[in-house]
């Protein structure tokens, strides 16, 4: 039986260790350059999206009556022109961009945040899950420290002899893990409320939808007993992410099991963002050792990829 | 840590926990249906709002398209595609805002505040000041595919499909 000391120090412990800032920074990185993507991905699209009057095929007004309930919406406060439509649009890129770089870092997050938030409320016609998923996530960046390695922050830091504690408070590292085996446990709940994931012919009617198609894969879909190994391996790796992770000695297998089965997916399907900032969500599972492992194995492919 | 200070910071880890717990996962009893509510509430205020339920409980079974069909007044009648064809490094990005706008929520029956602004927006698009759009028509094309056997399947590039097609809104310019 579990008594409420141990509770509470198995809570303390959880929450309220410390680690080294290896990861949260790395993942830093690739988050930002993810958000940084996707801000130049609107900017031929804009006038459709985020534009004024005819122009777009979302009028502005409209997105105000959508929400009855409050919602951060900066447009409300902006004048409805296309110029306050680009300032929205552009200081999130040049934001982004900070927090990738690490400039700025905490206050470039939370102005990267609340645009983000705005311009998903302005035109909720066009979000899809790698939209949710990159909002989610950028919430909790606001509250970690992000900025005390591999950034300009730092760096400035360190020349003025003032270098950043590097050994940093778990918690918003676990809050970011919770969030993302929390998508995994939902996606797998709502599955299993349906059939055709449970009678395992799920991967059937998403691998012949042309729509989604990116490569077709020959065979693998094509014989029954096939499409339901998928299906249901496919689930079974969406609920080991969301649970099993959490076991020690379980955390590497789940982790490469999911790194496969986003690669597998990407290949196959197109599907905006999703993937790829699940895929840079699984550096948050790993020590510094391992980053440091695969850093040197990167390190040792860059000079491959000069001479090719 | 002082304790106050922890005891506050606890409960704001519950909070967090209990809000994108509850207002992400499906309801399953009364209790959880009640509680979803507030947090999703509380999750859509603060920005925080989840949408995990990918390709669940069922994954869709047809691949919708939706169109523009013009007239114009001299009578010739002319059809686009909603969805543009994004090029370039960023164009898998770019598609996949189309296709939610046009396969998903353009057709969606919740969504019907969509259809108006769009009309507005091909209107504008297409018109030709010499020969002018007398009648507009959005409609979606879709294709079912075939149901799954537990014997034998079609081959990935040769399911046969159901066409379908319907209107989803016409609209004749000047009234």
């Amino acid at each position: 039986m579990l008594s409420l000391k141990t509770f509470v120090e198995g809570w303390d412990r959880f929450f309220y260790s410390t680690t080294d800032a290896t990861a949260l920074c790395s993942f830093r990185i690739m988050f930002g350059l993810f958000l940084f993507l996707n801000g130049i991905s609107l900017v031929e699209d804009f006038e459709v999206w985020f534009g004024i009057g005819s122009n777009a095929l979302v009028p502005l007004q409209d997105s105000f009556t959508f929400y009855k309930n409050f919602r951060i919406n900066i447009y409300k406060w902006l004048s409805p022109t296309e110029f306050s439509a680009w300032l929205v649009l552009v200081t999130y890129i040049a934001t982004s961009f900070f927090v990738m770089i690490g400039f700025k870092t905490r206050i470039s997050t939370i102005i990267c945040f609340i645009l983000m938030v705005s311009m998903q409320n302005r035109n909720y016609s066009i979000l899809n899950s790698g939209d949710t998923l990159m909002r989610c996530m950028l919430f909790l960046m606001m509250f970690a420290p992000t900025q005390v390695k591999y950034s300009v922050d730092a760096y400035l830091k360190k020349n003025k002899d003032e270098p950043f504690e590097t050994e940093i408070s778990i918690l918003t590292i676990r809050l970011l893990q919770l969030q993302f085996s929390l998508v995994y446990l939902a996606t797998t709940l709502f599955k299993l409320k349906g059939y055709d994931w449970v009678d395992g012919s799920a991967v059937y009617y998403t691998s012949r939808l042309v729509n989604f198609q990116r490569i077709v894969l020959p065979i693998v879909f094509d014989y029954p007993f096939l499409v339901k190994f998928a299906t249901w391996s496919a689930l079974f790796i969406e609920f080991a992410m969301g649970s099993l992770v959490w076991v020690k000695e379980l955390r590497l297998p789940v982790l490469i099991s999911g790194l496969l089965l986003h690669l597998l997916i990407e290949i196959s399907m197109s599907i905006g963002f999703f993937e790829w900032v699940m895929i840079s969500s699984y550096i948050l599972f790993l020590a510094p050792k391992e980053i440091f492992w695969l850093k040197a194995r990167f390190k040792l492919l860059l000079p491959q990829f000069g001479r090719a | 840590m002082k304790r106050l200070s922890k005891c506050f910071l606890n409960m704001l880890i519950v909070l967090y926990l209990g809000i994108i717990y509850f207002s992400g996962v499906p309801e399953t009893n009364t209790l959880n249906t009640r509680i979803k509510k507030q947090a999703s509430a509380v999750a859509l205020g603060i920005g925080i709002w989840p949408s995990w339920s990918m390709f669940a409980p069922n994954p869709i079974r047809f691949d919708s398209k939706s169109f523009v069909e013009v007239t114009y007044k001299n009578g010739v009648m002319k059809e686009h595609d909603v969805e543009i064809e994004p090029k370039g490094p960023l164009a898998p990005f770019r598609k996949a805002r189309w296709m939610k706008y046009a396969q998903d929520n353009l057709r969606s029956p919740n969504q019907k505040g969509l259809l108006d602004p769009a009309i507005r927006y091909f209107r504008n698009k297409y018109d030709d000041k010499a020969n002018p759009i007398v009648s507009i028509k959005i409609k979606r094309k879709w294709s079912e595919v075939h149901p799954f056997s537990n014997h034998s399947i079609p081959s990935i590039s040769k399911t046969p499909r159901i066409e379908k097609n319907e209107i989803l809104i016409t609209k004749t310019i000047g009234e």
